[in-house]
């Protein structure tokens, strides 16, 4: 079957020992909802106009699961999952929606309420580690400086769990770099330490934005491993950003996967790469490369661009790219229906997505 | 560092030297007779007189044997003494620069205090799409930048020490009296204050705008640090750089400033020194108080090399 076929060939050999089977650490938890956000919209007016970034996203990440937000660039993935923090800046400005996490809506939190959120309950990790940590600040103010602030420990307590973390993420001699700068810090050992800080206060759910898209490909697959690791170990739940289908496969629960600021399908991993709804799910499976080192045999690429999110088209914003629209596509926009137990999907055509099976889609470039 | 400092001061030897010889032309080139100035002129006193105190004064000798001597006798700090009054240059000098030095310091201080805070405001506002701090921070260095600095300081003085006599006028400084020492310092501090202010708080405002852009903005933000603490200590630090540049590159403005400053304010620093010097030919007193500005002046410039270090971590300084 073409569904396995994906997954067979996007995960390295080692990939099973990360995802630990189909949810296999979930079963505890597996019912708790850790976070429901629904009707999740964020604006900014530029001069070109309103562009509509986040348009109406409702999900739900059960405790210790670790969900996926997959999309090209520019589908709002980061601002949709920055707003979850309310770290977007002006000129965004979240227009509608709620994300209760355990009885609080975060979207509604101000002030004191929010940064006590921020950093403890829910933390996020950024994609280029290079820029993301204070040039001028030694890496053991801004690891401690969570802690203080959160766990209210005294200095030295600080430092002592600082140094533990530190150890935790498998930075070699933590004693000697916790009073470096962090530009004498490698790349990947920056990202372990924003990892660090992130977990510092045993936070509830980690955001983490393309946290290895900016590092090498060797280091990449550390910090992965990595995530998962102490993710398990603190029991937080992981709202994973990627572009990259290959570390969903590895990594991932459920995927949702982000179109033109809106979640278009959204399923468990499984389902998700063995039985795609949505044309454009089905494009990104297409054209995931190989990299297990056998040639490619041949690799679908979705042609034209993403909408522009400040003049979204009326009916169902991938229409022009999608080898299956017609007019219904481009007069109304699909709603988001359940295609399988607890699997959706945002289509006028899902069925005839479901049943292509071995057909491509797509056609396969040179 | 300490290699880098001495290897700095060696440097700076060649640089003093340079300017002992610059001023030492620039004040021969003045013209007028110093000795007509003295004595009155040669209808008055007769060319004998007017002959001999030139020999007394080593006036008679070549300029390169003025020069030479001039030069040797500066390097053991012997700057002469004045050619009206005999005094020491040296007596004259250590009365006048801590005057000098406390208006220069006390307006850096006060400028920074007040520009610096109202820049980064000014930024953070502009990122939460408030920007009347904003506007008002360029109308004001606008206003500020064409106004002349003599003429807010005639004003200040009209004002504040002639109406409402809220400050002397004149009268000497009392180093043990802290009150009478503000009350003589307050104006021509503010004054020069204000010609500083504008442009720091520009460059302030435009920096922390950058930084507050930077990624590790996003993260402090993201852990629960409060805004004050943001724009305070992880945006303001980083902006520290471009800031502490502009102060040492208007360092020399600030000292021109203080000239017109102390004889508007009738401070007996070392502009009034120095206006005194030139006015009445009195070389040596006008080549001693030039020798101090330009070493001032260079020694600001080394302040802010070793600044740099001490606010970015990743600056190395390498001679
Ligand atoms: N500061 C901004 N001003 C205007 N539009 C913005 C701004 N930041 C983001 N956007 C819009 O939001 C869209 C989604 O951005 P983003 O969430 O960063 O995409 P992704 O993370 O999926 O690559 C962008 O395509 C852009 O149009
Ligand atoms: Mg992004």
């Amino acid at each position: 079957m073409l569904a396995t076929k994906f997954r067979s060939r996007n995960g390295p050999p080692n990939a099973s020992s990360l995802n630990h089977g189909n949810m296999a650490h979930l079963m505890q938890s597996e019912k708790n909802t850790l976070l429901s956000v629904r009707d999740l919209s964020v604006e900014f007016h530029t001069a070109r106009g309103v562009v509509k970034a986040v348009n109406s996203v409702s999900l739900d990440i059960k405790a210790g699961e670790r969900l996926a937000i997959v999309g090209e660039s520019g589908s709002g993935k980061s601002i949709m999952s920055m707003s979850l923090l309310q770290l977007v800046q002006y000129p965004g400005r979240i227009t509608s929606g709620s994300a209760m996490l355990e009885g609080t809506d975060l979207l509604a939190l101000k002030g004191k309420k929010l940064r006590a959120v921020r950093g403890s309950k829910v933390t996020m990790i950024f994609q280029d580690p290079m820029t993301s940590l204070n040039p001028v600040l030694r890496v053991s103010e801004q690891l401690i400086a969570p802690m203080r602030r959160h766990l209210h420990l005294g200095q030295r307590e600080a430092k002592e769990r600082g140094l533990k973390l530190l150890a935790q993420v498998g930075i070699p001699d933590a004693e000697g770099n916790f009073n470096n700068y962090p530009h004498e810090l490698s790349g990947g050992m920056r990202q372990r330490v924003l990892i660090a800080m992130a977990m510092a206060c045993s936070p509830r759910l980690l955001i983490a934005d393309e946290p290895t898209t900016a590092l090498d490909v060797t280091i990449q697959a550390q910090i992965i491993e990595l995530l998962a690791k102490v993710s398990k170990e603190e029991g937080s739940s992981v709202l994973f950003v990627t572009h990259d289908m290959g570390l969903v496969a590895r990594f991932a629960d459920r995927v949702a996967v982000m179109y033109g600021g809106r979640i278009i399908e959204s399923g468990p991993t499984d389902q998700m790469f063995e039985n795609p709804h949505h044309p454009y799910t089905r494009g990104l499976l297409e054209s995931i490369p190989s990299i297990t080192g056998e040639r490619p045999e041949r690799l679908s690429q979705i042609e034209g661009t993403p909408p522009d999110l400040a003049f979204l088209p009326k009916g169902c914003s991938f229409a022009d790219r999608c080898p299956l629209s017609d007019e219904v596509c481009i007069e109304t926009q699909p709603a988001s229906l359940t295609v399988a137990s607890d699997h959706t999907a945002a289509c006028h055509h899902s069925d005839v997505v479901a049943s292509l099976g071995e057909r491509r889609l797509f056609d396969a470039e040179n | 560092m300490s290699t880098y400092l001495a290897k700095r001061g060696g440097v700076m030897i060649p640089t003093i030297i340079g300017i002992v010889t610059v001023v030492f032309l620039m004040v021969r080139a003045l013209p007028g007779d110093p000795v007509v100035f003295l004595l009155g002129d040669e209808g008055a006193v007769g060319a004998e007189a007017l002959e001999i105190m030139r020999e007394q004064l080593g006036l008679t000798d070549s300029i390169p044997v003025q020069y030479v001597r001039y030069v040797a006798k500066t390097l053991t700090f012997d700057l002469g003494n004045s050619l009206l009054s005999g005094v020491p240059v040296v007596e004259l000098l250590k009365n006048a620069i801590p005057i000098t030095l406390a208006v220069a310091a006390a307006s850096v201080v006060f400028s920074v205090l007040v520009a610096v805070p109202l820049g980064a405001l000014a930024a953070y506002w502009r990122t939460q799409g408030k920007d009347s701090l904003d506007q008002g921070l360029t109308w004001f260095a606008i206003i500020a930048d064409a106004l002349p600095g003599f003429w807010i300081a005639l004003v200040m003085l009209l004002v504040f020490s002639l109406h409402l006599g809220w400050f002397p006028v004149s009268g000497t400084i009392e180093w043990t009296d802290p009150w009478q020492v503000f009350t003589r310092l307050a104006l021509p501090v503010v004054v020069l204050g204000i010609a500083q202010l504008a442009s720091i708080a520009r460059v302030t405002r435009t920096a922390v705008l950058d930084a507050l852009q930077d990624d590790y903005v996003r993260t402090a933000r993201s852990l629960g640090t409060p805004e004050l603490t943001i724009l305070f200590r992880h945006a303001l630090r980083n902006s520290m750089l471009p800031v502490i540049t502009v102060l040492g590159l208007s360092f020399g403005r600030l000292l021109g400033g203080t000239i017109i400053t102390e004889n508007v304010f009738s401070l007996p620093g070392m502009g009034t020194l120095l206006v005194q010097g030139i006015s009445g030919r009195d070389y040596t007193v006008a080549q001693g108080v030039v020798l101090v500005y330009a070493f001032l002046f260079i020694s600001v410039n080394l302040i802010t090399d070793v600044l740099y270090t001490r606010i970015d971590p990743r600056v190395k300084l390498e001679a």
